[in-house]
């Protein structure tokens, strides 16, 4: 449990017994004193407890845990644990080039709280099916992957820049003429999951998470 | 009316902290926000339309 959310705990425990307090004492909003504390009990505190838990969800929302909670993601999230370096996302997940407790939404930022309401209308969606079981197979992104996902963290570095294989093809990446899946395109595999091994890794106590 | 629609729609938020989950955050927004935010315009509407 983080500090933010004891304090949000704190907070709409607090609202509760001032909302308790009115309701066993409505006189008390009689006087100007007593408005004060009621504007403070139905509007001010609420208020900033909604803020609260809308800006907690969101920040959960970015977790690996939130991601392969859906039982569709399940084999997603089993990916990252290929024993075999040439896959995209396990690599980055395994060597931590990426944080692990936010690995899908690292590559797959643009699923944003900020999307277009279409994103909203199919992430409601994608809820409802999971919750009903009535997905369909296979999964697939709704628009080609994006190279800026990968140039956020990979433009401007040294072994991106110089390497041989990118360095004639530079300007078609930025511009996105041409994609860098195409070449790297050993990614999540999911339906062929069972042909590889599995890295198993140290438990958490050594790696000092 | 508002003590009542804050109070559930604070309980629905509580609940919903402590679980990482999309449903958790469609009952966050669908429900506990909706409640919270019904009871914050009942109680303003009877600030504004209480005797003077």
């Amino acid at each position: 449990m983080t500090g933010f959310t004891i304090i949000l705990i704190f907070l709409a425990a607090v609202t509760l017994a001032m909302i308790a307090i009115i309701l066993r004492r409505p006189d008390l909003t009689a006087s100007a004193g007593g408005m004060l504390f009621a504007f403070f009990t139905f509007f001010m505190l609420p208020g900033v407890a909604l803020l609260g838990g809308t800006v907690q969800h969101y920040e959960q929302a970015k977790s690996t845990e939130f991601c392969v909670s859906c039982h569709i993601n399940k084999p997603f999230e089993e990916s990252l644990y290929i024993d075999d370096g040439r896959f995209l996302p396990a690599a980055h997940f395994q060597n931590r080039r990426i944080p692990a407790d936010r690995a899908c939404y690292a590559c797959h930022s643009d699923y944003t709280m900020f999307g277009d309401v279409d994103d909203k209308i199919r992430g409601v969606r994608h809820v409802w099916h999971n919750v009903l079981g009535t997905w369909s197979e296979p999964v697939a992104l709704y628009e080609p992957y994006e190279n800026t996902a990968c140039l956020e963290c990979h433009a401007g570095a040294r072994t991106y820049e110089e390497h041989p294989d990118h360095r004639p093809y530079l300007l078609e990446l930025l511009d996105g003429s041409r994609s860098c899946v195409t070449c790297h395109n050993l990614v999540h595999e999911v339906d062929k999951l069972d042909r590889f091994g599995r890295w198993q890794p140290a438990p958490a106590r050594i790696r000092g998470d | 009316m508002a003590g009542a629609l804050i109070a559930v729609g604070l309980v629905v938020e509580l609940a919903t902290l402590f679980w990482i989950h999309p449903v958790s955050m469609t009952l966050f927004l669908c429900l506990g926000a909706v409640l919270v935010l019904a009871g914050m315009a009942v109680f303003l509407w009877s600030v504004v339309s209480g005797p003077r």
